[in-house]
């Protein structure tokens, strides 16, 4: 549940909630480090100091202690008392005997009552050493509690940071430190000493030994060390470091709330500014705040929104003037169109004049050449007459294509009109091919008709779409090696017009010339030199089914044939029927 | 092969080795030389082993010697005594009180020398078979070498056992006076009792004079014996180099590789003449001197070059230590 609200809140919140957590369980961990070494060093310098004012006092006190001289301890011990530290000190003799005593404040009523002073020793004696007390010392450094002058329980050393964290937590009592040193007098070695070794241990009958001097006891010195001024230290650098992790803690949740500032208020206003922007208003703008990160992403955002207001206009602009643009091109290209219809309407009248002043003589040269031949105006020898006969195929050929070009120059010209009636194409087609048997006949090409059905008659001219549907046919004869075959077609389409397909077995036609072999004149640089023919009657084909409505177009394999396909309506009006789907 | 005729020269070397030969002879007897000895230890303390150490360094290498040491507690006293019996040899060396006591009581009828025994009369020693070397020198001897340390020191004090040394300071004063000095004691009865008695005492003396007592030196009361008199500037003559070495101005010790040769010698003179084996004890011929030079400096006093040449060790001066050997680097 936290997750999902924390997942829920604002980058804002998230921020400063981490930074946050970050910065308390960091000041509080190094706290709580500082303080715990605090009170292992202060504690381990009490012991250590205890030890020292211990051990220098077992010294110092050692003649006064074998002579039994109490005010010499006693200035010892005042002497010792002068450390702020020391709170009480105790003297006793080697069998655990109070020799002398005495303490500050409330320790002094403490040592000075006998009682008080057994319990006080008591409290030091060495534990696990009950039944060989001087074998190992009797005494043993210890931790004692003071609750309202009453001696409360004492510890071992090693729990003296129990005790400070107690204290430090208020839940605790006033501490000293027991420390206990042993009074004992200076290791000798006596291995080249007899006499003085004899005169220590002979009497006794016992063996000496190398070093019968070791240790001698004296006494014991019992020290208090008092913990008040380490815990008013302590309690003073505690203060003092929940201060200063309070002071960064606030400094660094501030140094937090403004850095996330810094960073969430400008990318609020660049939320703000996109929203615009996507709603079209492309004139927003924001300062940079900064010249950070946060300040480059505004000035990006702010260079954005500039680059697409100028293209926006742009486009306004471009709009603006483009429709008059396209109205003066319009202007040209049908100016361009008219000059160019103009040009050819004169080019076809040129032609159509041209071909009918060369058709005349043409005409003329042909009766008198075929007079020739016919022998008319007197016999001629074999050479004339092979002559006269070139002659007049040539003037046929000539008058064949002045024929054509004339068609031609009609059909463009729009001067021609049609007569309508009723054509039943299949009959059509089969009279075309009759017609055309002796040139198949010469070639022995065999010509299938196959027709799917009884075909609807048509609207048309009859000559004309004869003309057409032979320049065709003829055409696939032409280019059909001899003793091959050529397929005629023709289906009866759902919207009632007529597709009719010649298929040649020629040589076929690239893909790049299937538009151009309905222009006049084009021959593919492919087509053998012997086929020969004017160039133009596809052309005129092309034009042909135009004036009735309908198209003609072709489709070829490359080395496998050419096929043809004339979509003829019913009716002149039906125009727009789908052609390859109906087939 | 032909006999070579002795030259004069050969002569004269084979005359020289025969009148060595009998003067060694003469000085360490023959009988010495085939002698068995039986040397018991009280146990193998340092001092111990050095004594024995001049015991062998004094008689013949080749003198046959077997050597016991007691355990601690002396529990396999009597199976030592009676091997050492069955071994029957010519003479048994104990070493310290417990093998004394011992060889007293075990071997009866052998003649046995005993050193490093401190206080023998204490111990019923020695028996009729047995004598020994003693570890106490002469009071008079040791107050010539007071007086010859501390020249101005007049007034002499001394601690001692009122049970057992009281007939011996008697005595001892009366040597002083002889010596110009005044022998000023002061008796103790028990151990406790030396600390009053030494701070009754120190006001009264010039030197301090601390003899080998079992009373008045204990392994508490040393410290306190050198503090008290170092802190009152009063000088401390005692009988060991761990006084002297601790503070003390001087002493005279017995070394005990001296003990061992000394008895070495008490030996010899039994083996070559067995009918003495009732002789007295000996007094050590050769305590050594021991000095503290910066205690000297510090208590003012001047000692005489002699005295420091004649020193076996000394402490403080230029160097920390000296031994016999090097003395004369570090003489004043």
């Amino acid at each position: 549940m936290p997750l999902v609200f924390f997942n829920r809140s604002s980058l804002k919140t998230k921020l400063i909630t981490v930074t946050a957590l970050i910065v308390v369980v960091s000041c509080t961990t190094l706290s709580w480090f500082f303080i715990d070494r605090e009170i292992a060093s202060m504690a381990e310098a009490l012991a250590h100091n205890g030890k020292l004012v211990a051990n220098n006092l077992a010294e110092t006190s050692r003649h006064a202690v074998f002579a039994g001289d109490q005010e010499r301890l006693q200035q010892l011990i005042q002497g010792t008392l002068i450390s702020e530290q020391v709170a009480y000190v105790l003297i006793l003799s080697k069998d655990g005997r109070l020799l002398s005593a005495n303490g500050k404040e409330i320790w002094q009523q403490y040592v000075a009552d006998p009682a008080q002073a057994d319990r006080l020793i008591a409290m030091s004696t060495n534990r696990s050493t009950s039944s060989a007390a001087f074998v190992s010392p009797p005494f043993q450094d210890r931790i004692i509690e003071l609750n309202n002058g009453e001696l409360l329980v004492s510890d071992d050393l090693s729990h003296s940071r129990t005790c400070w964290l107690r204290l430090l937590a208020g839940t605790g009592h006033p501490i000293v430190y027991h420390l206990t040193q042993v009074i004992k007098g200076p290791t000798l070695s006596l291995a080249s000493d007899p006499l003085l070794s004899l005169t220590l241990t002979e009497s006794a009958l016992s063996l000496p030994s190398d070093t019968a001097l070791q240790t001698p006891l004296y006494g014991y010195v019992l020290v208090g060390i008092s913990s008040s001024q380490g815990h008013v230290l302590l309690r003073k650098m505690a203060g003092h470091v929940v201060l200063i992790a309070g002071i960064i803690i606030a400094f660094s949740f501030a140094a937090g709330v403004y850095l996330t500032r810094h960073i969430t208020t400008p990318l609020t206003a660049l939320t703000s500014l996109a929203t615009q922007v996507s709603q079209g208003d492309l004139s927003v703008s924001l300062a940079p705040s900064s010249h950070d990160e946060i300040g480059q992403l505004t000035a990006t955002f702010n260079q954005m929104t500039t680059a697409l207001k100028t293209r926006e206009d742009d486009l306004k602009e471009l709009n603006r003037t483009l429709e008059s643009r396209v109205n003066t091109r319009t202007e040209e290209l049908q100016r361009a169109n008219q000059e160019l219809l103009k040009l050819d309407r004169l080019k076809t009248i040129l032609v159509s004049n041209a071909s009918h002043e060369l058709r005349t003589p043409l005409t003329s040269i042909k009766i008198h050449v075929k007079n020739l031949l016919d022998g008319v105006t007197g016999a001629l020898g074999t050479d004339q007459l092979q002559a006269l006969g070139r002659a007049h195929e040539n003037i046929e050929r000539l008058r064949t294509l002045i024929d054509d070009l004339l068609d031609l120059s009609r059909l463009q010209a729009v001067g021609v009109e049609l007569t309508w009636d009723e054509v039943q194409l299949d009959t059509l087609l089969r009279d075309i091919v009759e017609g055309l048997r002796y040139f198949s006949e010469q070639k022995q090409l065999a010509v299938d008709i196959a027709f799917s059905g009884r075909l609807k008659p048509i609207s048309g001219d009859r000559d004309k779409l004869r003309r057409a549907l032979t320049n065709v046919i003829h055409n696939a004869m032409k280019f059909t090696p001899r003793g091959k075959r050529i397929r005629i077609d023709a289906h009866q389409l759902t919207d009632e017009s007529v597709l009719v397909s010649v298929e040649d077995s020629g040589c076929g036609i690239a893909q790049e010339e299937l538009d151009k072999v309905f222009l006049p004149f084009f021959r593919s640089p492919h087509t053998s030199t012997t086929t020969r023919g004017s160039g133009l009657g596809l052309s005129i084909a092309k034009e042909l089914i135009a004036l009735h409505h309908g198209t003609i177009w072709a489709e070829s394999t490359a080395g496998q044939g050419s096929r043809f396909f004339i979509r003829l309506p019913s009716t002149p009006q039906d125009t727009s029927a789908a052609i390859h789907d109906t087939v | 092969m032909p006999r070579s005729i002795p030259t004069f020269h050969s002569l004269a070397r084979v005359a020289l080795f025969l009148w060595f030969g009998c003067g060694v002879m003469v000085a360490l007897d023959v009988d010495v030389h085939a002698a068995e000895i039986v040397v018991l230890k009280s146990s193998d303390v340092g001092y111990y082993t050095q004594a024995v150490q001049g015991f062998r360094q004094a008689l013949p290498a080749h003198a046959h010697m077997i050597e016991y040491t007691l355990r601690e507690g002396a529990t396999d006293a009597r199976e030592i005594g009676q091997s050492i019996r069955a071994g029957h040899p010519d003479l048994v060396l104990a070493v310290g009180l417990n093998a004394a006591l011992t060889a007293k009581l075990e071997i009866p009828d052998l003649p046995v020398v005993f050193c490093l025994v401190l206080n023998p009369e204490l111990h019923g020693l020695p028996a009729g078979n047995m004598t020994g070397v003693l570890m106490k020198i002469p009071h008079q001897q040791q107050l010539e070498s007071i007086k010859s340390i501390a020249p101005g020191a007049r007034r002499i004090g001394v601690l001692y056992d009122e049970h057992h040394q009281a007939a011996a300071i008697s005595s001892a004063k009366l040597q002083a006076k002889l010596l110009g000095l005044q022998l000023i004691g002061s008796a103790v009865t028990k151990r406790g009792g030396v600390p009053g008695a030494l701070m009754a005492l120190l006001p009264q003396i010039d030197l301090l004079w601390v003899l080998p007592d079992h009373t008045v030196v204990t392994d508490e009361s040393l410290p306190f014996l050198l503090e008290s008199t170092f802190d009152a500037k009063i000088p401390l003559f005692g009988f060991s180099s761990t006084f002297v070495q601790r503070g003390a101005l001087g002493a005279l010790v017995i070394e005990p590789l001296d003990a061992g040769t000394q008895a070495a010698q008490l030996a010899a003179a039994i083996l070559r003449d067995p009918a003495t084996g009732g002789l007295r004890m000996v007094q050590p011929n050769h305590p050594k001197l021991v000095l503290n030079l910066n205690t000297a400096e510090y208590l003012g006093l001047t000692i005489a070059p002699d005295l420091v040449h004649m020193a076996s060790r000394l402490y403080g001066g230029p160097g920390a230590f000296a031994s016999q050997g090097n003395q004369t680097n570090i003489a004043p």
